[in-house]
């Protein structure tokens, strides 16, 4: 895709707010996903799997026993 | 009269079809997305699955007392890094059309260190504390694939992937018996 073509869809975009996500969304003719399928997809996923940590981390800080004050 | 509203009526005609072509021809650009983009966009995806079964086996593993609170917290660690690291590459794909020198240069820049960390768990000796040998061998399994995805989208933004071998995890050295004295 050239710079020309990159204004343009930005010309449009800013006319459309999102449209041209929108058309990205389409899939390809041949069956194959494209680009903004597989970012929502991977971000949906690495918000998971952040999800899944803090879950995990914050479980084992709560387990971990608190060290008495030496007096 | 009748003459000048038909005229009307065909020029409108002309004007919405002239109207409907533009439109249609834009859709079309629009769709052609950038090679790169995609090709970055699929890596992501495969980095992000990747990293969720490594977390599963990892907690499962833990959970099974197969790999202790400091290890997994180790490898959790590093898929978090991976994760941020994934989300930061996503946001400026999506906020361009096509993969100019800048954003290759910003991915590159975000993915570098996480390849050399995911590489670096690999070969250190985080893995050889894994007492399970399945558990290790499917974490190491899982931390190579998402080497690979790395390694995908290392490439398709002109950067230099780290080469994939087949990492070896050393065994645990056994206990040399004690030597019976004569």
């Amino acid at each position: 895709m050239n710079v020309g073509l990159a204004g343009i869809l930005g010309l449009i975009n800013a006319a459309i707010p999102n449209i041209v996500t929108t058309i990205m969304m389409i899939r390809n003719q041949d069956g194959t996903h494209t680009a903004v399928f597989y970012l929502d997809s991977a971000d949906a996923q690495f918000a998971a799997n952040q999800k899944q940590i803090s879950d995990w981390m914050a479980a084992h800080q709560a387990a971990k026993p608190v060290t008495p004050l030496t007096p | 009269m009748n003459n000048l509203l038909k005229r009307q009526s065909v020029l409108n005609s002309l004007r919405l079809r002239a109207v409907y072509a533009v439109a249609f021809s834009l859709l079309l650009l629009a769709s052609c997305t950038d090679n790169a983009i995609t090709q970055v966009a699929k890596g992501l995806q495969d980095v992000a699955v990747g990293i969720a079964a490594v977390q599963n086996t990892v907690i499962a593993g833990n959970k099974a007392g197969a790999i202790s609170d400091q290890d997994t917290g180790t490898i959790l660690q590093l898929c978090g890094r991976v994760n941020v690291a994934g989300q930061q590459v996503s946001a400026v794909v999506r906020s361009v059309n096509a993969l100019g020198p800048a954003q290759k240069v910003n991915i590159v820049a975000v993915m570098q260190p996480i390849v050399a960390a995911v590489q670096a768990v690999l070969t250190d000796n985080t893995l050889i504390n894994i007492k399970d040998q399945t558990v290790r061998t499917n974490v190491q399994l899982g931390l190579t694939a998402i080497q690979t995805a790395l390694a995908v989208v290392m490439v398709a933004t002109g950067g230099q992937a780290v080469a994939v071998a087949p990492v070896s995890v050393a065994t645990p050295p056994m206990p040399t018996p004690a030597k019976e004295e004569l």
